[in-house]
């Protein structure tokens, strides 16, 4: 599975499963994101901003708030909340805990982790997409998948590299 | 005048001469020899009686010899145990552990599914709810705590509440900081306390269907 953050959002929006930004600030978020972590940020993070995702099913992306008379209107915390554990938020779970983008890998298509609110996001509980195409994939059909009781290992058949993430394994093999 | 010829008249002699105060003091020896016998006799024969007039004084000295014998053979472990005073005082001794039955803490995949199952019977009890919402479902006792409530459903609705991020934040740092300063685990009680008052906390910051939410960029 190679497929693009592009090509993922585009086969999403196909089937009504994404909803984007109403504006596209990506302009304005770019620079301000890589102050904030203070580095360049991975290509499929630059891709993934471009993209000014709202939302992809039920998940809502993490987007910087842009006011025009007022300026940024989200906290900077919203982007560095997991900045001491190397990763990105991109997206809310919606009951308080995010999934990360791996900053630590250096790769160019880096994994994305799921950060448990309970602990303080201390630590990748489980590999959510081994890039954030397939990750966003993943997301669209996990709603889907839980009404209508997909067999365990589902993530398989569209992310087959999802067990090998290097920071934390897959959700049937974390504890 | 008769009187008293008859009272100066010569006493009338006895049959014998008068015994000697030696003679006296024998008699009395041998007669209180003889008592003696008499008594230790009469103790002999009743000493079974002493069992159940002494018993009541012996059972205390009993104990308390046992006791001292006891401590005596437990002061080595003693003074190698440091002392602990707070054990023995009924009002700073602590709490026993509840008897509630502890399966183990749920794993990372039953939180995600509980979360998923959590999200979707809120979104069904109130109606609107969605991502229009900017709200995050909070479990108003967290599912880390899940454990000490086998006979609960975390879902249940009593238990899910809709809170903005911030004060959401402000919900998981406050039980951060109570687990950090209990230094272990919670009891049930403990974890029912601290959720009583984060309910008081947060109670104005919760978002229900049907109440109009502030304006977007309105002070929080």
């Amino acid at each position: 599975m190679t497929a693009t953050v592009a090509e993922a959002c585009a086969a999403l929006e196909a089937r009504g499963l994404l909803e984007r930004q109403k504006r596209n600030t990506f302009e304005r978020v770019e620079p301000y994101v890589r102050a904030l972590i203070g580095r360049d940020l991975p290509v499929d993070l630059q891709a993934f901003y471009r993209e000014h995702i709202y939302a992809v099913g039920e998940f809502q992306a993490v987007w910087p708030n842009w006011n025009d008379h007022v300026g940024w209107r989200s906290p900077e915390s919203l982007i560095t909340e997991l900045l001491h554990v190397q990763a990105v938020p991109i997206m809310g779970d919606g009951c308080g805990n995010l999934f990360g983008l791996d900053l630590a890998s250096g790769r160019r298509t880096p994994a994305v982790y799921f950060f448990d609110h309970e602990d303080g996001f201390e630590k990748p509980h489980y590999a959510a997409g081994s890039s954030v195409a397939t990750f966003l994939l993943l997301m669209g059909d996990h709603d889907r998948a839980f009404r209508e009781n997909w067999p365990d290992r589902w993530e398989l058949s569209i992310d087959p590299d999802i067990e090998m993430c290097p920071r934390a394994p897959a959700l049937w093999f974390a504890g | 005048m008769a009187y008293l010829k008859t009272s100066t008249a010569a006493p009338v002699a006895t049959a014998g001469p008068r015994p000697t105060q030696e003679d006296e003091m024998s008699k009395l020896r041998r007669e209180q020899a003889a008592f003696k016998d008499i008594v230790r006799e009469e103790s002999r024969r009743n000493s079974w009686m002493a069992i159940p007039a002494l018993a009541p004084m012996a059972v205390p000295l009993l104990a308390e010899g046992a006791g001292l014998l006891a401590g005596r053979l437990t002061t080595p472990q003693l003074s190698r145990t440091p002392l602990n005073l707070l054990g023995r005082e009924p009002g700073l001794a602590p709490k026993p552990p509840l008897s509630v039955p502890r399966a183990n803490p749920l794993t990372t995949p039953e939180k995600t599914a509980l979360r998923d199952a959590g999200r979707a019977r809120y979104a069904q009890a109130n109606p609107g709810y969605g991502k229009a919402w900017e709200v995050e479902v909070h479990h108003r006792i967290d599912l880390r705590f899940a454990h000490l409530f086998p006979k609960a459903d975390p879902n249940r609705l009593a238990n899910l509440a809709a809170l903005r991020k911030d004060a959401h934040n402000v919900v998981t740092q406050a039980t951060n900081r109570f687990l950090r300063a209990l230094g272990r685990e919670p009891s049930p009680a403990e974890v029912m306390a601290h959720k009583l008052g984060l309910d008081k906390l947060v109670e104005t910051h919760l978002v229900r269907a049907g109440v109009p939410r502030p304006p977007p960029g309105a002070p929080k």
